[in-house]
């Protein structure tokens, strides 16, 4: 029986991302993963702890090099494990772009065109924005793509006014340490 | 055209969608994190 919210087993909360290695490395995401989360910290529970799944001996290599590197500069423990993947379980319909979800106007422009959570989960344009109404990038960055996401005026409005909120928990939590 | 293909067209811009969907282009590789 695939794992759910409520009964997790032995799961842990995950992202999987493809992506073009033409385009993005996979040490580039090594980069952003590494940044993003505290290497050092203890975690509590298997479904919130912090791990690499690797999947070929490739990825395997530079993830356990990127964890040396951050132990000798840091001077830390590195608690992140280092794992071979498994299976991927995608989480529930009403758990995937939980953001846009919360936006109730925007999102209803994205279920016209996919009515089903899975149409939705696999959209790239849905992604992004989830991604923007999280905090994840600056204004000036949503207002230069917000014209390319197939929203109505209307929405692209609301989608700026939203980013401008939060503009500076983007600037505060993210654009030092990715530089 | 029915009215949900003009707004698909119309809403989804090729360049920006469908990279990674139904057919993509290029070589697609995965990566899997957990970040706490």
């Amino acid at each position: 029986m695939n794992p759910t919210y409520h009964s997790l087993g032995d799961h842990s909360e995950s992202v999987e991302i493809d992506y073009d290695p033409t385009v993005v490395s996979y040490g580039d995401l090594l980069k952003i993963f590494w940044e993003g989360h505290d290497a050092g910290a203890r975690f509590w529970s298997t479904q919130y702890k912090a791990a690499i799944f690797y999947h070929n001996d490739g990825q395997k290599r530079l993830a356990e090099e990127t964890r040396k590197r951050i132990e000798t500069t840091q001077k830390i423990k590195v608690r992140t494990e280092i794992l071979p993947f498994s299976t991927f379980y995608v989480a529930e319909g009403y758990h995937q772009k939980y953001s846009l979800r919360g936006h109730g106007e925007i999102l209803k422009e994205f279920r016209a065109i996919y009515p089903s959570d899975e149409g939705l989960m696999n959209s790239t344009a849905a992604a992004r924005v989830n991604g923007y109404l999280s905090g994840l990038a600056s204004f000036e960055d949503v207002r230069e793509a917000v014209d390319n996401l197939g929203l109505t005026a209307q929405a692209r409005d609301r989608l700026l006014a939203a980013i401008r909120k939060h503009g500076d928990r983007y600037r505060s939590a993210f654009c030092g340490p990715l530089g | 055209m029915d009215s949900k293909e003009s707004i698909a067209s119309a809403a989804e811009p090729k360049a920006v969608e469908g990279h990674f969907d139904a057919s993509p282009q290029g070589r697609i590789e995965t990566a899997t994190f957990a970040m706490g």
